[in-house]
C-alpha cells in the first residue's frame, strides 16, 4: 500500500488528522475499533474455517446438519453481521476518501450489499419445488424447501402454520417441547422424534363389509437385517395383496375355492395365502409361473422359510371378521437401512397447563393425524410447507432430446402456461436447462427479482409426462447482482488503475 | 481325453492365427473410419484406443501373457473385429488391479490383466457381482462403493469384450432414420470382404475395400466433417501436451543451470522453448475445443491441462513485463508435474471427450465461470511456484529480494481477482440453472473458503503483520484450499451438485504432495531462523 504522507512535513497532515480524531473523539476511535485489520483478519480466519468444517460436516452427515450447526446457525449469521460492520468501519476510517479509495471503497460495500441482499432473499424470498405433469391439473401451490407444523385450531377452525423441523427438535418424554394452540389454552406437547416412520399394521374390529379374514404376517432376513410386517385382509378396502419389494407377489384368497391366477410367462415368484378350514389356520402355496413349487398349513405363531434368499414369514395374527389399520410406527434406523423409505414425524399429545394428557399419536410427515383432549379436537399436519402463488401454472410439452444413438439426455424443454388467476391472462413459458422461465417476466421483473423463476430440476425417466421445476423468489436478487458487480470491478480497479497523481 | 484335448486343440490353433494375424496386416486404413460411441462421432483410432483403456487400463497390451512385443489399441481392437474368435476369451485383457478384491477372489496379486475365461470361472466374482447387484436393485440411486464398486466395473469390463466380441460396439452405419448408427452384421457387405482379407492377409483388398467403405459413409447426410475427424486423428497421434511439458522441463532446466553463468543468453534460450512448448499445447487445447464444440475445462484431465497452460501464460506475461526469471522458474516444476500427471494417470484422469451432461452445455457460463475459476487456480499454482523460488533461495541459505516477494503480491492479486468472479458468476449461472444464487455447496464453499484464506493472506501482508516470508510461506499453505476446493470436493468429499465432475483415485499422490510441500515450509521456516539467529 503507498504510504500515507510524512506527518512531519505538515502538522497536520492525513494521517495525523486521523490520527488526531481518534484521540479526541471516542465515537471515530470505536470506528477505528470496529474497522480494524485485526478483526478483519480474525472474520477471515474463522469463516473460512467455519466454511471448511462445514463441507466434512456435510459429506460425514448430511446437508441439514452442516446448515443447522453451521450456515443457518444464528452464531455464524451474528458473524456474517460483524463482517458487515467491520466493511463499513473500515471504509469510514479512510474518510475523507480520495481518488485511490475508489476501488477499496467499491469491493467492500459490495460485499456489504450482496450480504444484504442474501438476507432479504431469504427473509422474503423462498425456494421450493412444483412437479407438473403434461396431463395433469394447472399448479397453483408450490412445495418450500421449509418444514412446518399445521395446526387446525378449535377455536376457530383456522389452519395456523407454525414452522418445525424435527430433525433438530431435541425432545424426549422427560423434557417435552410444548407449542401452544393459538385462541385456546391447549398445548401440543412433542416428547420423541424419529428420522423413519413406516406404517405399521394392525387388526381392529370391523363390522359390515369391511369385516373379512385378515392376517398379520412378519417377514425377517438375517442376510438383509430387515424385518417387516405386513397386514392383509378379504374385507372391503383391506389390502389382498402385497408386493414383496416388487421381486414377489403375496396374495390372501378369501376363500380355499377361488386361487387366485398366475400368468404362465410371469417369473416372479409368488405366495399364495387362503384361510384354512380350521380356524387360525392358513394354507399356503409357494409356486413361480403358473407352478406350484410347495405348500401346506401354517397355524398362528408358526414361522415358514420362503426360499427367497433367507427370508422367513411368520404368522403373528389372524381373525375371521376384523379389518387391517395402520399407524406410524418408528424403525430404528442404522446405517443399512438407510434407504428403507421412512419418513420423518414426531410423537405428540395435546396437553391442558393443568396437567391433564391426551392420548398420544405419532404424526408423520404428510398426513393429517387428530389429536384429542377430553371434548377438545385439534387435527395436526406435519410436512413441508405448500407456499401459494398469484398464478397457476401447466405443463402443456415435455421433451428429453438424447445423446445421439445413447439414451443420455441431452437437454430438457418444458413448454409451460402461466395464467394470472386475478385477470385470467395467459402467458407462455420455455423452460430449457439454464434457460428458466419467469413470471411475470420482463426485464424490470427479471432486474429485480421480484419475480417467480422457473427452472428444470428433476424429470422421472420412467414417465415423460412428468417434470418438476425449481421455484425460485427472491427480491434480493437486484442487491446480491449489483453487490457482485460492485466487488468485481472494484477489485480489478483496486488492483490494476493507479489514479494519476 | 477327447473332452480336454479339444479345446486345447482349438485354443492352440486360434492362438497362433490371433498372433500371426496382427502382425501382418496394417491397421492405418480404419484410422480415419467414422464410428458412434458414447453419444458422438469419432475416428475409429480413437474408439479402439478409448475401448482398449476401458478394457485394460492401456493402449496397448501384450497378447501373449507379458511376452513383448506389444499390440497396440488398433491391432487389438480390429483384431476383434476381423477374427472374434473365442481365443479372446482366453486372452489376459481385462483389468483387475485392486488389490483386495484380489486377494477375495483368490486371483494372483502380481498380475494386472485377466482372460475372460478366468473371471466368468471365478465363483467368488459371481457372489460378488450378485450382492452388488441386489444392493443396487434395493435402490438404483445407490452408488456402490468399495470392492463392490470394483467387481461390478470388472463386469462391464467383461460385459464390453462380449459387446466387441459380438461386434454391436462397430456401429458405422448411419441409419436410414433415427440418430442411432448401427454396427455392420457379418454377412453385410463391407465386413464380409473385410474379413476375407484379413483372414488371408490381403493388405491391398483389405485397404481397398476399406477406403471404398469410407468414401461411400462420407456421403450419407449424418457424417461428420473430414477435417473434424482428420483433426481428432491428427491430435490423437500426436501428444502435444507430451511435448508441451518436454519443452517446458527442458525451458527449466537452462534456466537453472545459466544461473550466474550466462544469464542473458540461458534465459532468451529458455524462454523460447517454453514459448514453444505454449504453442504447442495452445494447439493441443485448440483442437480439442475444435472436436467437442465447447471450452476445454469440463472434467479433472482438461483442467489439469488447463492450468498447467494458465500457470505458463500468467508467467510469459510476466516475463514479457518484468524479464525477471523467477516466474518462469516458479512455473515450469508445476505445468511439468501436472502435465505428467494427466499423461501419466489415465485411469484417474479419463482423457476421452464425452458429451456433456445438460446443465454444462452453455457455453458462455462455462467460458466465464469455469475458465476464470481454473485460471485462478493456475495464478495461485504460479504464486505457488514463485513461493518455492523464494523458499528454495532462503534454503539454500540466500535472502531471496524484496522485488520477488512483490512478484509473488502480483501473482496472488490476479488470483484473487479471478477466484472471486468465478465464484460471483458462478453464483449468477446456479441462479439461471439451478434455481438459486448461493446455497452453500460444498464445491461454492471450498471456493469461498480459498478465497478467503488468500485475502487473509494479502490482508495481513497490507498491514505488515507479516513480510515477504509470510508472504511466501501462505501461498504454499493457502493453494491447499485451492487444492481442497480443486481436487478434494470432487474425489474426496463427493458430495454437492457439482457431481459431473466426481471421480475417485489419485488420494496417495495428492496426500503426499501436501506432506512434502509442509516439509518444505518448515524447512524453509527453520533454515530462516537459524539464518536469523547466526
Amino acid at each position: 500500500m503507498s504510504a500515507e504522507s510524512n506527518p512531519t512535513k505538515r502538522p497536520l497532515s492525513r494521517a495525523g488528522m486521523i490520527a488526531e480524531r481518534q484521540k479526541r473523539y471516542p465515537l471515530w476511535r470505536l470506528i477505528h475499533l470496529l474497522g480494524s485489520l485485526k478483526l478483519a483478519l480474525l472474520l477471515l480466519a474463522t469463516i473460512a474455517i467455519a466454511c471448511a468444517v462445514a463441507t466434512f460436516t456435510e459429506s460425514r452427515f448430511d446437508s441439514g446438519v452442516a446448515r443447522a450447526w453451521i450456515y443457518k446457525a444464528p452464531w455464524f449469521i451474528a458473524w456474517l453481521g460483524v463482517l458487515c460492520i467491520n466493511l463499513f468501519a473500515v471504509t469510514l476510517t479512510r474518510w475523507p476518501w480520495q481518488k485511490k479509495h475508489t476501488g477499496f471503497i467499491i469491493t467492500h460495500y459490495g460485499i456489504i450489499l450482496l450480504l444484504i441482499g442474501a438476507v432479504i432473499g431469504s427473509k422474503f424470498g423462498y425456494e421450493g419445488n412444483v412437479t407438473l405433469r403434461t396431463d395433469g391439473q394447472p399448479q397453483r401451490r408450490i412445495i418450500t424447501d421449509r418444514s412446518c407444523l399445521q395446526v387446525e385450531s378449535p377455536a376457530d377452525s383456522y389452519l395456523y402454520l407454525l414452522p418445525l423441523d424435527t430433525r433438530f427438535l431435541n425432545v424426549s418424554p422427560a423434557s417435552p417441547k410444548y407449542l401452544p394452540i393459538p385462541g385456546t389454552s391447549l398445548r401440543i406437547g412433542i416428547d420423541a422424534v424419529s428420522e423413519s416412520l413406516v406404517p405399521e399394521p394392525r387388526l381392529a374390529p370391523a363390522d359390515g363389509n369391511a369385516a373379512g379374514t385378515a392376517i398379520l404376517i412378519g417377514f425377517s432376513s438375517g442376510m438383509m437385517h430387515q424385518s417387516l410386517h405386513v397386514g392383509l385382509g378379504t374385507g372391503e378396502g383391506a389390502p389382498r395383496t402385497h408386493q414383496f419389494f416388487g421381486r414377489a407377489a403375496i396374495t390372501l384368497a378369501p376363500s380355499s375355492s377361488v386361487l387366485p391366477p398366475h400368468d404362465p410367462e410371469e417369473k416372479k415368484p409368488w405366495l399364495d395365502l387362503l384361510p384354512g378350514k380350521e380356524q387360525g389356520t392358513l394354507l399356503y402355496r409357494l409356486g413361480r409361473g403358473t407352478k406350484v413349487t410347495s405348500s401346506g398349513l401354517l397355524k398362528s405363531g408358526e414361522e415358514l422359510a420362503l426360499g427367497w434368499a433367507d427370508w422367513r414369514l411368520r404368522l403373528l395374527e389372524i381373525a375371521p371378521d376384523k379389518m387391517i389399520v395402520s399407524s406410524p410406527a418408528p424403525v430404528e434406523k442404522d446405517a443399512s437401512k438407510k434407504s428403507d423409505g421412512g419418513v420423518p414425524g414426531f410423537h405428540a399429545f395435546l396437553n391442558k397447563p393443568g396437567g391433564q394428557r391426551g392420548e398420544p399419536a405419532w404424526i408423520a410427515s404428510g398426513e393429517v393425524v387428530p389429536l384429542t383432549l377430553d371434548r377438545d379436537l385439534v387435527r395436526l399436519g406435519y410436512g413441508l410447507e405448500l407456499k401459494p402463488i398469484p398464478f397457476s401454472i401447466a405443463l402443456t410439452d415435455f421433451q428429453v432430446p438424447r445423446d445421439e444413438g445413447t439414451e443420455t439426455p441431452s437437454d430438457f424443454h418444458a413448454t409451460v402456461q402461466f395464467k394470472n388467476l386475478k385477470t385470467g391472462e395467459e402467458k407462455d413459458g420455455e423452460i430449457r436447462m439454464n434457460h428458466p422461465a419467469s413470471y411475470p417476466g420482463g426485464l424490470l421483473a427479471n432486474i429485480t427479482g421480484f419475480n417467480h423463476k422457473f427452472s428444470q430440476a428433476e424429470w422421472n425417466p420412467q414417465d415423460l409426462k412428468e417434470t418438476t421445476l425449481q421455484v425460485l423468489y427472491d427480491p434480493g436478487w437486484f442487491l446480491k447482482w449489483v453487490g457482485s458487480l460492485a466487488i468485481c470491478l472494484g477489485i480489478a480497479t483496486m488492483f490494476y488503475i493507479r489514479p494519476r497523481s | 481325453m477327447k473332452r480336454i484335448l479339444l479345446p486345447l486343440l482349438v485354443a492352440l490353433v486360434s492362438a497362433a492365427s490371433v498372433a500371426s494375424l496382427i502382425a501382418q496386416l496394417s491397421t492405418s486404413a480404419l484410422e480415419t473410419l467414422v464410428i458412434q460411441e458414447g453419444g458422438r462421432k469419432k475416428p475409429y483410432l480413437v474408439f479402439s484406443e478409448e475401448t482398449l483403456r476401458s478394457l485394460s487400463g492401456k493402449t496397448s497390451v501384450a497378447l501373449n501373457g507379458t511376452s513383448r512385443p506389444k499390440s497396440d489399441a488398433m491391432a487389438v481392437i480390429t483384431g476383434i473385429w476381423m477374427d472374434p474368435s473365442p481365443v479372446w476369451r482366453g486372452r489376459q485383457l481385462i483389468l483387475l488391479s485392486n488389490k483386495p478384491l484380489k486377494k477375495q477372489l483368490g486371483l494372483e496379486p502380481a498380475r494386472k490383466l485377466f482372460s475372460w475365461n478366468e473371471l466368468v470361472a471365478n465363483e467368488a466374482l459371481g457372489r460378488e457381482l450378485l450382492a452388488s447387484s441386489e444392493s443396487q436393485k434395493r435402490d438404483p440411486r445407490k452408488k456402490l462403493v468399495g470392492m463392490q464398486k470394483e467387481a461390478s466395473d470388472v463386469a462391464l469390463r467383461m460385459n464390453l469384450l462380449e459387446n466387441l466380441l459380438r461386434g454391436d460396439s462397430f456401429r458405422t452405419l448411419p441409419p436410414a432414420s433415427g440418430n442411432e448408427w448401427v454396427a455392420p452384421t457379418p454377412d453385410e457387405m463391407p465386413l464380409v470382404t473385410l474379413r476375407d482379407a484379413w483372414n488371408h492377409g490381403e493388405q491391398q483388398l483389405f485397404d481397398r475395400t476399406m477406403d471404398e467403405f469410407k468414401a461411400l459413409m462420407a456421403l450419407a447426410s449424418a457424417a461428420p466433417s473430414p477435417w473434424k475427424i482428420s483433426l481428432e486423428v491428427a491430435y490423437q497421434k500426436s501428444h502435444p501436451f507430451r511435448w508441451a511439458w518436454i519443452l517446458y522441463a527442458l525451458a527449466g532446466v537452462i534456466l537453472l543451470i545459466s544461473r550466474g553463468l550466462w544469464d542473458k543468453l540461458g534465459y532468451r534460450i529458455a524462454a523460447t522453448l517454453a514459448a514453444i512448448g505454449f504453442l504447442l499445447q495452445a494447439g493441443g487445447l485448440i483442437s480439442r475445443v475444435l472436436i467437442a464444440g465447447r471450452p476445454p475445462v469440463t472434467n479433472m484431465y482438461e483442467s489439469v491441462i488447463w492450468v498447467a497452460f494458465g500457470t505458463i501464460l500468467f508467467a510469459l506475461i510476466f516475463e514479457l513485463i518484468y524479464r525477471a526469471g523467477s516466474f518462469l522458474l516458479g512455473a515450469v516444476p508445476v505445468a511439468v508435474a501436472s502435465l505428467i500427471l494427466a499423461d501419466s494417470q489415465p485411469m484417474i484422469l479419463d482423457r476421452s471427450i464425452h458429451p456433456l451432461t445438460p446443465v454444462l452445455r452453455d457455453n458462455f457460463w462455462l467460458t466465464t465461470h469455469v475458465l476464470s475459476i481454473t485460471l485462478s487456480y493456475a495464478a495461485f499454482a504460479l504464486a505457488l511456484g514463485v513461493a518455492h523460488v523464494a523458499l528454495g533461495r532462503i534454503i539454500a541459505g540466500h535472502k531471496p529480494s524484496d522485488t520477488l516477494y512483490n512478484y509473488l503480491y502480483k501473482t496472488l492479486q490476479v488470483g484473487v481477482l479471478l477466484l472471486a468472479a468465478g465464484t460471483i458468476l458462478g453464483g449468477v449461472w446456479a441462479n439461471y440453472s439451478w434455481g438459486r444464487f448461493w446455497d452453500w455447496d460444498p464445491k461454492e464453499t471450498w471456493a469461498l473458503t480459498a478465497l478467503l484464506g488468500y485475502l487473509f493472506l494479502l490482508h495481513g501482508r497490507i498491514s505488515g503483520l507479516w513480510g515477504g516470508f509470510g508472504l511466501a510461506v501462505g501461498s504454499v499453505i493457502a493453494f491447499m484450499s485451492v487444492l481442497m476446493a480443486w481436487y478434494g470436493v470432487n474425489f474426496v468429499l463427493g458430495a454437492g451438485l457439482h457431481s459431473y465432475g466426481f471421480g475417485a483415485g489419485g488420494f496417495p499422490l495428492v496426500i503426499t504432495f501436501v506432506a512434502f510441500e509442509l516439509l518444505f515450509v518448515l524447512v524453509a521456516f527453520l533454515r530462516k531462523r537459524r539464518a536469523h539467529k547466526g
